[in-house]
């Protein structure tokens, strides 16, 4: 039966509310397939394709580049070729399946049964006609309704609620236009959208909610430099590209592992620490989008030259726009390193919900007194800010003072972890 | 030229409710129609076979009783003009409708000239704000089987018949089909249904076909699945028809009721932008918008299932959505659909082929009804009902029943289904007693595996 299907924003997960839409990669007219990404859609997180639940035609794009959409929203509409189980999605108002950039064309069996799921999840949604009808009225999802009535079935109050939820994080309407003044025609607005946004949103309640305190340490990379140069060209044998950044890493998780209440969360409704046994450590990456946080995971299980390889990866795909939700996500402690532009001190934002962050700054040869002689060393600062509500100075001070050690010994790095156990 | 808020064109179910709604809503509104108020399902459809099969019933129910002594003739004729009787009340009906809300009704065939104007012929140009198109469908014709309204008929021609059939061609085992095998043969005319696919309904469930197969022919009607009518040569009074694997046979009336195609060509639609599908039907969405801002389709002619009911609500949605209301929607979660054979068959909701097909943990029951009280005095041993629900939840998804007045007790499941009902609510639910209703609880019971009038053997 041929019809007109409304593609709707799908629910990208993690909490994700809205996109802005990036870039369509179809075009009115043309011709869609199942599962060919259809549009590019930045989020607070990343960048996602977007692809198509339905094969079609598509009949009519409902949001320009740079428009905001809500979850739910339509944002196309295709007309269907028949077949009866496209009818059968027709009316999916289900979260349909969302790629994550790059993977938005793979095929395999898993992503082919779920526009079938999204069918079923539309015949079990158990809301009568009139609560339906509400729903549509208030522009509620059916789909992402928990239904508080017999066995899930959806209730009137439980579309009004949903509504009120989604009027709670609504943004108001835009401002009608309105001539610019004299002065505002010399300044420019622009839009926080998507990562900036996200960063926006995510520094404010950083330093609204969590006391930070800070600390620095100057560190002697001139061991560090020797062994990161003997290591190169072995490292460049396997095509990876060594920086200072994967030693810092690791000595991080080998300082964290000793004082595990810095690889820790607040949970402050329960007012407990939360103490994570792993050790996802996210950095921040400078992209045209905006700061970004990738985070490698499971440091712990990883060598030197599989953490390079995983930042260089990760930095490619954040300046390429393609980072997953996955890669983004679970960071337990985060390193910045501003030290490649600039700079030779400054003190980080906290990334909740994590209790640290280190700043590494620029490497700076300086005159050094050891053993009585001054020599050239290769110094850099390294800061810590803190949750002060988690740790204490002197924890922290002890921390970092071990970072401190790893990295001037860089030996201590690959001797055995039970050391610290 | 006058203009109108709202045009209608076509008097049919997807198109009069429209009319109607529209009314209530405070719009002006005109509806065209090019033949008779009520559209296919009044005049050629649904109400001139009900009408049918209601004397004909009636004397074959009473036949069917061994002690009812006399016997009853009716009068081909006289049936067949007590049937015009009642399509032109029911026709009659739909036009005091339309009157009593305001409506205002052009006779002629309509086509859109320019957007925003529709040229009723032989009655010049209104104009329009919105427009509904709801033209239905006309029978398929087929090379060779076209109808002369002397021998060879559609469901449109037949009703002109008035001399009785003596032996009778029904090509198409489908709803029409079946439902003329039934009247005819319970009129004594000797019947063969020839259908192309290996079953009667064919796009039904297994277990109708099954049902009304057995029981035409238990009535003496020749059922030939799987076989073609390869020709038809037509001499004056009968026609000789090759039937593939049966031969040459002869028949004084051709029944051709095989398929259906959308009235959306020559309408003038392409110029305002209004998209059709490969087979003609104009494409919609859930608002019965088409691909052209401020026109809507309903009815048939936007697709199937081609069923008057089904037409109803999305001619008020296209209705309410003309009038500015952007949240009405057709959102039916269950179509139900009637085969009015005798035992009745009623089908709403998916199937357990359906649902599994989709993914979901779905379970059928299946009730023999012979035992129920009712059923059993009106005699039915192949009657069954079938439910089918998630079984999880035991949320009704589905409900099949072939039972005597089955067209009456398929609206409580599909509002099962619309509520999100489960089995449990169903079985705890006062059926009267003794009715055919109880099917519906009484399957609901055995699916909770909890059933009074069933014996249930353990496992």
């Amino acid at each position: 039966m041929p019809r007109i299907v409304q593609v709707k924003l799908p629910d990208i997960g993690e909490g994700i509310a809205e996109g802005e839409i990036v870039e369509w990669l179809v075009e009115e007219g043309g011709e869609v397939k199942q599962f060919q990404p259809m549009v590019r859609v930045l989020t607070a997180k990343a960048t996602v394709e977007i692809p198509s639940p339905y094969t079609g035609r598509v009949a009519r794009l409902l949001a320009k580049p740079g428009d905001v959409v809500n979850v739910g929203d339509p944002i196309a509409e295709i007309e269907v070729s028949d077949g009866s189980e496209t009818t059968r999605v027709e009316e999916a108002t289900s979260p349909q399946q969302a790629t994550m950039s790059g993977g938005g064309a793979k095929t395999s069996k898993e992503e082919r049964v779920k526009p079938k799921q999204a069918a079923r999840s539309q015949v079990l949604i158990r809301a009568p006609p009139r609560v339906r009808k509400l729903a549509r009225k208030l522009g509620v999802d059916l789909a992402l309704v928990k239904g508080t009535g017999p066995k899930g079935a959806i209730t009137e109050e439980d579309v009004r609620r949903a509504a009120r939820e989604i009027a709670a994080v609504a943004r108001p309407a835009r401002e009608p236009v309105v001539e610019p003044t004299q002065q505002q025609a010399l300044e420019e607005r622009l839009p926080l959208r998507g990562v900036k946004r996200a960063m926006a949103q995510s520094m404010s309640l950083s330093k609204s909610r969590i006391p930070h305190a800070y600390i620095a340490e100057e560190v002697d990379f001139t061991e560090l430099s020797r062994l990161r140069e003997s290591l190169k060209s072995d490292a460049e044998e396997k095509g990876v590209k060594l920086t200072f950044l994967p030693f810092i890493f690791k000595a991080v998780v080998k300082a964290l592992k000793k004082y595990p209440l810095m690889n820790a969360e607040l949970d402050e409704d329960k007012m407990e620490i939360v103490v994570k046994h792993y050790y996802n450590i996210g950095f921040a990456a400078d992209t045209p989008q905006g700061l970004v946080v990738p985070v490698v995971k499971n440091v712990e299980k990883k060598g030197l030259f599989a953490i390079a390889r995983e930042i260089a990866e990760l930095t490619r795909k954040a300046r390429e726009g393609r980072l997953e939700l996955e890669d983004v996500s679970g960071a337990t402690f985060t390193i910045t390193n501003v030290g490649s532009i600039g700079t030779v001190i400054g003190f980080p934002v906290i990334y909740p919900p994590n209790v640290g962050i280190i700043g590494v700054h620029r490497i700076v040869e300086r005159p050094v007194y050891i053993g009585g002689e001054i020599k050239p060393r290769k110094i850099a600062i390294i800061s810590l800010s803190f949750d002060h509500r988690v740790v204490e100075g002197a924890y922290a001070t002890r921390f970092l003072m071990e970072i401190k050690k790893l990295l001037e010994n860089p030996a201590l790095l690959f001797a055995e972890d039970h050391e610290f156990q | 030229m006058e203009k109108f808020d709202l045009v209608v064109i076509g008097g049919g179910p997807g198109g009069y409710p429209a009319a109607v709604r529209a009314s209530q809503l405070g719009l002006n509104v005109a509806l065209v129609e090019a033949d008779s108020l009520g559209g296919e399902c009044t005049n050629y459809g649904c109400i001139p076979t009900k009408a049918l099969l209601y004397p004909s019933g009636l004397a074959a129910s009473l036949a069917r009783l061994e002690f009812a002594k006399g016997y009853v003739e009716i009068d081909f004729e006289g049936l067949m003009d007590w049937v015009s009787g009642v399509v032109e009340s029911v026709s009659g009906g739909v036009s005091s409708l339309l009157k009593g809300y305001g409506v205002e009704v052009l006779r002629g065939r309509a086509r859109i000239s320019a957007p925003g104007v529709v040229e009723v012929e032989g009655v010049g140009s209104i104009g329009y704000e919105k427009l509904i198109v709801a033209t239905g469908t006309s029978p398929a014709r087929i090379p060779g089987l076209e109808p002369d309204g002397d021998v060879v008929h559609d469901n449109r021609s037949i009703l002109r018949l008035r001399r009785k059939p003596g032996r009778m061609l029904i090509v198409g085992g489908g709803y029409i089909g079946v439902e003329y095998a039934t009247v005819m043969s319970r009129l004594g005319v000797e019947v063969t249904v020839v259908e192309l696919m290996e079953r009667l309904l064919p796009t039904m469930m297994r277990d109708f076909s099954r049902v009304v197969e057995r029981r035409l022919r238990s009535e003496g009607v020749r059922i030939l699945t799987g076989r073609k009518v390869e020709s038809l040569e037509r001499r004056e009074g009968y026609a000789k028809a090759r039937i593939s694997g049966v031969g040459e046979e002869e028949f004084d009336t051709v029944l051709v009721a095989v398929g259906r195609k959308p009235n959306s060509r020559g309408l003038g639609l392409e110029g305002l932008g209004v998209k059709t599908d490969s087979h003609g039907y104009i494409v919609v969405n859930e608002g019965m918008e088409t691909t052209s801002p401020g026109v809507y389709a309903s009815g048939d002619v936007s697709g199937p299932p081609l069923l008057a009911h089904k037409a109803f609500l999305q001619g008020v949605v296209a209705a309410e959505r003309a009038a500015g209301d952007s949240t009405a929607a057709y959102d039916a979660r269950a179509v139900p659909a009637v085969v009015y054979t005798d035992p009745e068959l009623a089908t709403t909701g998916l199937t357990l082929d359906e649902a599994k097909k989709m993914g979901v943990d779905a379970a059928e029951t299946r009730l023999p009804l012979a035992a129920l009280a009712r059923v059993a005095l009106e005699g039915c041993r192949e009657c069954f009902a079938k439910i089918v629900y998630e079984r999880s939840t035991g949320a009704v998804l589905g409900f099949h029943v072939a039972a005597p007045h089955a067209s009456e007790i398929i609206a409580e499941a599909t509002l099962a289904i619309e509520m999100g009902a489960t089995v449990e609510d169903l079985a705890s639910t006062i059926h009267p007693h003794p009715s055919v209703s109880e099917s519906v609880k009484e399957v609901a019971e055995l699916a909770l595996e909890k059933p009074i009038h069933y014996i249930l053997k353990r496992r």
